[in-house]
């Protein structure tokens, strides 16, 4: 390479000559001899090239969507959970609304009859097995001691304490509740008591039944009216067990109480009639 | 062994310039990769009878790239890197990095109008701000790194011996 030993002009001429020339030969021929020859001289290795960067271009985009997919799918599970309590929440509302429902309606079926007073359960009794509940309304509210509380269900017991915006209501478990009742199918009299035993099991007794009219399990025992604590007609429970004696006369029968003591929220106390 | 680095780093630059271009645009604009190693080359490449040849077939390279007017991609690329080694005897005063990249950004910038002017017939003050003015800052800013790199990886031995020399000289 002597010829451009130290020259840079003709070096300067040279590319000079070769801009001019391919200018010109183009303008004629239609196109460029220089950009043919190296342009079909590459292509194959143009090609090989490419399809390596389409196919990085591939890995970044699929790497990209997966951020993208990552942050939606956090974004999706953050919904899904929030989505979820709400819909514990409906179901929630859903069960407290058909509740106080079937309590107005009850309140509305015995307005003509009673005067109620609708009141929520705030306690338990410490001793277990729902002996006594406390309620969150009181004399202010009319509630005396001796009212009868109930539920749609069924019988609940009475008050037998009232403060200025509490009450304490004695459950039919508690062995010193007695109730009259009579049942449903036969019309027989008798008594239900609580018992210490059977109110481990959320039972009731049901004793001093009218010989002449035998009850058997499935039987529905109701208030009778008698005693003056309950009106007649409201549900107590159903007979879920006989005992009966060597004669084949009828010591107790265990009644199933109809309201379910874990789940009450809602009560309906009568507090005059 | 340094041919064949000479191939390679002229291979990858325009497999870089022309193929995986997406990997080196900003914003739209794609450095002229091939014009800031001509400059960067021909600073540090004291022998021009070694140089020359890189210069015209870099120069032709770059005319062919997709989109480039050939006549003026060739002149001025070869241009520049004559100038790159012109200026390396003078202004010794001045660091060579800065007076690389002086030719380096008005080489960039004459190019970048005279291929505007050639399509369009004339030349406006939005498309020197938008286009002519990032194509200048991102050729230079890339030919920065190229003389960096070229310094280390080709020259480190040829500037040693310069420097053995001028200390004996």
């Amino acid at each position: 390479m002597n010829f451009f030993s130290r020259n840079w002009k003709t070096t300067v001429i040279v590319i000079a000559a070769i801009s001019a020339g391919c200018f010109v030969f183009e303008h004629f021929a239609g196109f460029n001899p220089v950009t043919t020859v190296v342009n079909t001289v590459a292509s194959p290795v143009k090609s090989g090239f490419s399809y390596i960067a389409h196919s990085l271009g591939n890995l970044r985009d699929f790497v990209w969507d997966m951020r993208a997919y990552r942050e939606d799918n956090e974004r999706l599970e953050s919904e899904i959970i929030k989505l979820k309590q709400d819909a514990r929440d409906i179901s929630a509302y859903k069960d407290e609304n058909e509740r106080l429902k079937a309590l107005l309606e009850l309140s509305e079926s015995t307005s003509e009859d009673y005067e109620s007073v609708a009141a929520d359960v705030i306690s338990y009794s410490q001793s277990g097995w729902y002996r006594s509940i406390e309620l969150n309304k009181g004399t202010i509210h009319g509630i005396q001691k001796g009212n009868a509380v109930i539920t749609p269900d069924g019988v609940v017991g009475t008050v037998t304490e009232a403060g200025p915006a509490y009450s304490i209501v004695t459950t039919i478990l508690d062995k010193s509740s007695v109730t009259g009742i009579k049942v449903s199918r036969t019309e027989g009299t008798g008594l239900v008591e609580g018992d210490d035993e059977l109110a481990k099991d959320l039972k009731c007794k049901l004793s001093f039944l009218d010989r002449n009219t035998p009850v058997i399990v499935g039987d529905v025992i109701e208030t009778s009216g008698s005693g003056g604590l309950y009106p007649a007609g409201f549900v107590i429970g159903t007979v879920v067990k006989v005992s009966a004696n060597s004669a084949g006369s009828l010591n107790f029968a265990e009644v199933d109480p109809a309201v379910d003591f874990g789940a009450l929220r809602s009560v309906l106390v009568i507090v005059g009639g | 062994m340094k041919k064949l680095k000479l191939v390679l780093w002229i291979f990858v630059l325009y497999i870089i310039q022309n193929i995986f271009y997406p990997i080196i645009s900003v914003t739209g604009i794609i450095p002229d990769l091939l014009l800031g190693f001509v400059v960067s080359y021909s600073a540090l490449e004291h022998r021009f009878n070694k140089l020359s040849p890189v210069i015209i077939i870099c120069a032709m390279l770059a005319g062919t790239g997709t989109g480039r007017v050939f006549p003026i991609t060739v002149a001025l690329t070869g241009f520049a890197g004559v100038a790159s080694y012109i200026a390396c005897g003078y202004m010794k005063f001045i660091p060579q990095i800065i007076r690389t990249q002086s030719v380096t950004l008005f080489f960039a910038f004459l190019m970048c109008v005279a291929e505007f002017f050639v399509s369009e017939k004339t030349v406006t003050y939005a498309f020197l701000a938008n286009t002519a003015l990032w194509h200048i800052i991102c050729t230079t800013a890339v030919s920065c790194v190229i003389y960096l790199i070229l310094k280390r990886v080709m020259f480190k031995d040829t500037q040693k011996k310069l420097l053995v020399a001028q200390e004996r000289n």
